[in-house]
């Protein structure tokens, strides 16, 4: 069965205030490499690069799962990331390990996030977004999905007071620049003329220009005018989305629930709280084996 | 009392404060929680509740009017001169530093002039005021002003009326009031009924088995109602009920039916036994006896027993949630939405104190009305 | 059926259809059954008084017996069957798997923890404010404040609470009164004084206090038998000496001054912290019942002590005391009822992270999150275990009563 994405949601982007670069200077980065480099390089003038917070009720974690799985296509092929998700390949090898521990690079350094390391699984994740605009700056870097800005203190305008820039790939890893995402996915299930009239039809870049001028809609359609965008941001998050050489679907979504909305939540949250990776990792595997 | 004990009117002093430091530590959570609600979330990030009727300084990020707006920039003398206040108009704030760069808030004091890119200048004033000035025409956002600022204590119907009337689902607590109300009343008067009768049996009708029948009754009191849930639950599925009102009322009587027993037929017992002799010898049945002479009698136990269901079925958020909340959403109860506005509002103080003090008050006014029904409650068969 | 709708039409149905059978069943047993009219009417008198107690007692003993005593059965059933293989019967398998899970004894412990420290503090908390406020005019004032919270949900409670321990970044000012507090502490001699020296001495007393009541456990105290005089005396002397090894860490550690703590996820003292709401709760309850036994004390003891030369400690713990007792375990094997059962809290708060879980709470996790019925009754049936030893106790204690 095939099915194709029509309207797409981009996690890979990372928000800051333009103004507050311009203050210090600071460009942004295109490469991995760049990114860690400028993380270091804001804690030697004596800010906070990082704001993160996992925070989300009984969904406390899934914040953290985003993180794992855009690190886990920075560091290995697309087909690790499926064999991952599938459990093909168990939560525990070294790959995926070495996933978490990318993410605890940026959220187990203390100096590296806002509150520092306790504070990431307590603080809520609609709250974090808010250090990036307070006075004096809590930190200069949010990674989160498209719809963050709703969270954005009352007032503030995307593309001026707020931006994103694509979280970027290593460059010397050779990956391309894969882009984590999810969206809905059409597909024909009662076979009948008008279904295949309509699949046609939404495949169209007319179908896709007309819920891209109403707003909140994002398209892999490569022949799409992207002009008819209804603003620039949502522009330049689509640009993200067709620059992308991979794109990969959430991972915690696709694993079955008791893991994807359970062990992987709990489990990054007693990671961020100094529990080892491979025991986290262990941990996980344990009760989706329980689930076969 | 004090005199036996021999206390001097010194002790009697240490015990006041004793217990007036007592009660205060008892009323500071819930007085937080009241406070908060009148605070707006900018009053409330400033500091704790007990800062509030203080002047707050907080950091704020204020902006100029953008030039490009019409009739904000004008030409004095040759220099582009962009004037205004940052506050809002009506706020009433004074600004003890400033500075114009996120990594320096503090540079200036008010009155300074700050030499900006471009040969641009601003001067901040004590109020707010501002005159920004340039060489050439101004162009693009506002001037960024990040100003220390003390401002006074502000107090606001607002959140409830958010919370209240917003009509919005996810903060909205109307609905969940009625609901709770819904489920309460009928959960409260029908146990009542049902227990009553079984209660004069069980004090005032001589028949064999009945020390055992008292103490299944004392014995169910204990069993924690974990149990119950989901045999009921199937149970309910099963005769077609499903998750809905019926089934919790249903609950709520079967769970509060020991208590109820238990109470009544402490207080029963405890009722003179002339009176029902006399109208027994006088040709009363049992029937006419319990609703006519029995019942009346008893209306304190039944108001405590009242009081007390009432605010457990009220306050309750288990049984509500495994016998009555589905998925869609509509039969939610004021418990319930606090705990979901905990995970979507968790950092909005604003919101949830309020919502939290919404779901609280009709407990706290029926406590206070009737307390001394509650207490009554309590005491029956507890002082040995 | 707009609900209010249905809320009136349920209460009319309900009550009158429970009066209606109360009163038509006593009419068909009077008129019909055994009428008191005519040849047999005083055998007939006889049988319907035999039958009648079982037509009042119908209604509630079909509700006691389907909502409270099935159940019981029922779930030990579901402990012992698989859902997932059809409901077939696989014996302990459920409890096996449930005592594999970490999280399960995490939540047995945090109980015994729970068990320990709420009853205990609540009612030395309602006794010392019953003390105090029954000797001041204001007296009642003060208690229905400090009885307040009882009529707040736990849930309403934990909201309270979360705003108390509330952490905000280092540099912002706290909102929570305890990162407040917290903040003043500064290493220098007030911090030492408060969070060394005091806790030291409330310990040492503890321990002192603990070892006390041990060895009256061990010499007899005539209403306990002796399996539950030595579990309270091994449980004294664990007390006794986790406080001795407190003090020692009290000295020994070093304190985080001047950074704002998230107080939900440090370990135990978590725990604690949530204990602490449902000490808030419960101290009201008893206060209002031992104030009510304080006052019920013949004041010809007290009297009788005084004259002989007793200073009020001796009043207060060789008259009072003892004849208060039996309200003092009434007082706590109902916290302790209560704190078995607490839910809300756990589940509001933290929703049993950082190890703060507890049996109520891991029973509905499993039940409703992860849909494990054996392992969610399992737990269940573990909670009914450690409630039984009340039920025994109070159903020997009625049926003592009734007797006499």
């Amino acid at each position: 069965m095939y099915g194709f994405f029509f309207k797409a949601d981009v996690k890979s982007l990372v928000w800051y205030s333009p103004e507050n670069f311009e203050d210090s200077d600071y460009d942004i980065p295109e490469t991995m490499e760049e990114l860690k480099a400028l993380t270091d390089q804001i804690v030697a003038d004596g800010g906070t690069p990082w704001c993160i917070g996992l925070g989300s009720g009984a969904a406390t974690g899934w914040p953290a799962t985003d993180w794992v799985e855009d690190m886990m296509l920075r560091t290995q092929a697309p087909d690790v990331y499926d064999r991952w998700v599938s459990n093909e390949m168990p939560f525990t090898d070294p790959a995926v390990v070495a996933a978490i521990e990318e993410f605890g690079a940026f959220a187990r350094v203390d100096d590296y996030v806002a509150g520092g390391a306790g504070a990431v699984a307590t603080t809520d994740f609609r709250d974090s977004p808010k250090g990036l605009f307070s006075s004096p700056a809590q930190c200069y870097m949010h990674k989160q999905a498209s719809f963050i800005p709703a969270f954005f203190p009352e007032g503030t305008v995307v593309g001026e007071d707020a931006d994103f820039f694509y979280f970027p790939a290593y460059a010397s890893k050779d990956l391309g620049s894969p882009v984590l995402g999810a969206g809905t996915v059409w597909t024909i299930t009662n076979d009948s003329a008008a279904a295949h009239d309509l699949i046609t039809y939404i495949q169209t870049t007319e179908a896709n220009e007309i819920w891209m001028a109403k707003g909140g809609f994002l398209t892999p359609h490569k022949g799409v005018d992207t002009s008819k965008f209804v603003d620039a941001a949502t522009k330049k998050m689509n640009d993200v989305l067709l620059a992308a050489t991979t794109f990969r679907f959430d991972g915690s979504d696709l694993m079955p629930g008791g893991v994807g909305a359970g062990s992987f939540w709990t489990g990054m949250v007693d990671y961020t709280g100094g529990k080892d990776a491979a025991e986290v990792a262990q941990a996980i595997q344990d009760s989706w084996d329980a689930l076969k | 009392m004090s005199n036996i004990a021999g206390s001097k009117s010194s002790l009697q002093w240490v015990v006041h404060i004793s217990v007036a430091l007592l009660v205060m530590l008892w009323l500071f959570p819930t007085l937080g929680l009241f406070v908060s609600s009148f605070r707006t979330a900018d009053q409330i990030s400033t500091g704790g509740w007990w800062t509030s009727l203080f002047p707050a300084e907080q950091n704020l990020t204020l902006r100029s009017t953008d030039p490009d707006d019409a009739g904000a920039q004008t030409l004095i003398d040759g220099v582009y001169v962009v004037e205004g206040n940052l506050f809002k108009a009506g706020v009433d704030a004074t600004i003890s530093v400033w500075g114009t760069s996120s990594r320096a808030i503090d540079t200036y004091v008010p009155g300074d002039t700050a030499e900006l890119k471009d040969g641009e200048t601003i001067t901040v004033q004590v109020n707010g005021d501002y005159v920004w000035t340039g060489t050439t025409e101004m162009t693009g956002r506002g001037q960024r002003v990040f100003a220390t600022s003390t401002t006074p204590p502000e107090f606001t119907f607002k959140n409830y009326k958010t919370v209240l009337f917003g009509g919005d689902s996810t903060d909205g607590m109307t609905k969940a009031f009625f609901n709770t109300l819904t489920v309460t009343i009928p959960a409260t008067i029908i146990p009542i009924v049902i227990a009553a009768f079984a209660a004069y049996a069980l004090a005032w009708m001589d028949f064999p088995g009945r020390a055992l029948l008292v103490a299944f009754v004392v014995a169910l009191l204990v069993v924690p109602l974990q149990l119950a849930l989901i045999p009921l639950l199937r149970l309910h599925l099963g005769i077609g009920i499903g998750k809905g009102y019926l089934g919790v009322w249903l609950a709520h009587t079967g769970f509060g039916m020991p208590l109820a027993i238990y109470l009544l037929r402490n207080y029963m017992v405890g009722l003179p036994r002339d009176i029902i002799e006399n109208a027994k010898v006088d040709g009363a049945t049992d029937f006419q006896i319990f609703t006519k002479i029995i019942l009346p009698l008893s209306f304190p136990a039944l108001a405590s027993f009242a009081i007390f269901q009432f605010l457990w079925t009220w306050n309750d958020l288990l049984v509500a949630k495994v016998f009555l909340i589905d998925a869609t959403g509509q039969t939610t109860v004021m418990t319930n939405q606090i705990v979901e506005l905990l995970g979507t509002r968790g950092g909005n103080w604003e919101i949830l104190s309020t919502a939290a003090f919404v779901s609280i008050s009709v407990p706290l006014v029926v406590f206070f009305s009737m307390q001394k029904y509650l207490v009554r409650g309590l005491l029956a068969g507890s002082v040995k | 059926m707009h609900p209010a709708l249905q809320g009136i039409v349920t209460i009319f149905l309900g009550v009158g259809g429970c009066l209606a059978y109360f009163y038509f069943s006593n009419q068909f047993i009077d008129k019909v059954l055994f009428p008191s009219k005519g040849v047999n009417a005083g055998r007939n008198i006889n049988r319907a008084n035999i039958v009648r107690p079982w037509l009042f007692l119908a209604p509630a003993l079909f509700a006691l017996s389907l909502y409270l005593a099935y159940p019981v059965f029922a779930t030990l059933w579901y402990s012992l069957t698989d859902r997932d293989k059809g409901n077939a019967f696989v014996g302990l398998a459920n409890y096996y798997q449930m005592m594999d899970d970490p999280k399960f004894w995490e939540a047995l412990k945090n109980n015994m923890l729970w068990l320990i420290i709420v009853p205990a503090a609540s009612t030395a908390f309602g006794l010392l404010a019953a003390q105090l406020t029954d000797r001041i005019g204001w007296g009642s004032i003060a208690k229905s404040m400090i009885f307040m919270p009882m009529a707040i949900s736990f849930v309403g409670a934990a909201v309270i609470f979360k705003l108390i321990y509330d952490t905000r970044p280092a540099d912002t000012n706290q909102i929570g009164a305890l990162n407040a507090v917290w903040m003043q502490f500064n290493g220098g001699v007030g911090s030492f004084i408060l969070l060394r020296a005091l806790p030291a001495a409330f310990l040492a007393f503890l321990t002192v206090g603990s070892l006390w009541l041990a060895t009256i456990m061990i010499k007899g105290f005539s209403s306990f038998t002796t399996i539950l005089r030595s579990l309270f005396g091994i449980v004294l002397i664990g007390v006794a000496v986790s406080s001795i090894a407190s003090i020692y860490g009290l000295f020994t550690a070093t304190l985080p001054y001047g950074e704002p703590q998230t107080w939900l996820t440090m370990p135990f003292w978590n725990s604690i912290l949530l204990m602490i709401v449902l000490i808030w709760i419960q101290t009201g309850f008893a206060m209002v019942i031992l104030s009510a036994a304080l006052r019920g004390i013949p004041e010809e003891t007290v009297e009788a002590a005084i004259v002989d030369g007793a200073n009020p400690f001796q009043v207060f713990f060789k008259i009072k005391m003892p004849q208060i007792a039996g309200t003092i375990v009434v007082v706590w094997t109902t916290i302790t009822l209560t704190v078995l059962k607490v839910f809300d809290i756990v589940f509001a708060m933290t929703n049993g992270q950082w190890e703060t879980q507890v049996l109520a709470n891991y029973m509905f996790d499993k039940l409703f999150r992860g849909n494990d019925w054996g392992v969610g009754s399992a737990a269940a049936i573990v909670i009914m275990l450690l409630v039984t030893p009340i039920l025994v106790w109070n159903v020997y204690n009625v049926r003592k009563e009734m007797r006499s």
